[in-house]
């Protein structure tokens, strides 16, 4: 039992994450991915993109996506990859990969914020 | 009196194919869904790649733009964005489930639990488009 003691915090990041991407990340892609580059809609250029991130809130913006995000595809990642290709005996050391790559992902997050 | 072979208990491991996963639909569907979380993670990056630019000046961000419009990578984020609609359909319906009471003892039908998670995947949809287009 006492491993489960902290199931429901990774839960709450974890399910919070997957709703913040899943809300916000299409549109990401639909625009600075897809319809910018083919050029269906005027890309806003560098200034008009530069102000809108560095408004304080678009900043703060930046950084909760990226950490709710990076760590909900952690996560989901470990347990998926365990069942795919049945490494339940390196579970531990794939989620020490996995949650540093998301920890590193969210500190870059946090520099590129401080300095836009 | 009859004596008989001691023979060790071994663990009972059930086999299966490394390629279960393409055994059954549901289980391709599933692994699929699961491995929408890469996409989740690209595209941060991504977008990452793209402050990283804004803050090295006009040059570094028209090269950004440059390569977001290689055949190739507009190929990718259009996969990316079905997988990511995967994952934002597929959450909606799943997550919801767990918090809704029962009624009856029956659950509730799935796009009634859904809807509201629809809705704010549309409002927050328009609100970041309106900041993105608006810039």
């Amino acid at each position: 039992m006492t491993k489960r003691a902290n199931e429901p915090a990774v839960w709450f990041l974890f399910g919070t994450g997957g709703f913040i991407a899943g809300y916000l990340l299409p549109v990401h892609i639909l625009f600075f991915g897809i319809l910018f580059p083919l050029g269906i809609f005027t890309d806003p250029g560098y200034e008009a993109t530069l102000h809108l991130f560095e408004h304080p809130l678009a900043r703060l913006y930046l950084v909760v996506l990226c950490f709710f995000g990076f760590f909900h595809a952690a996560h989901r990642l470990r347990l998926t990859l365990v069942d795919f290709l049945r490494i339940k005996h390196l579970e531990t050391q794939l989620g020490l990969v996995l949650y540093s790559l998301a920890l590193i992902g969210t500190v870059y997050a946090i520099y590129l914020a401080s300095i836009v | 009196m009859a004596s008989f072979p001691q023979s060790q208990p071994r663990e009972y491991r059930p086999s299966f194919s490394n390629w279960w996963w393409l055994g059954r639909r549901n289980y391709l569907i599933f692994i699929l869904r699961e491995f929408s979380s890469v996409f989740v993670a690209y595209f941060l990056v991504v977008t990452l790649e793209q402050v990283c630019a804004l803050a090295r000046g006009p040059e570094a961000y028209a090269s950004f733009q440059a390569h977001m419009r290689h055949p190739l990578m507009i190929l990718l984020n259009i996969i990316a964005l079905a997988f990511l609609v995967l994952h934002t359909v597929t959450w909606s319906k799943l997550v919801p489930k767990a918090f809704y009471p029962r009624r009856h003892g029956h659950p509730l039908p799935e796009m009634t639990t859904a809807l509201p998670s629809y809705i704010l995947w549309a409002i927050a949809t328009i609100v970041v488009a309106a900041f993105i287009l608006g810039a």
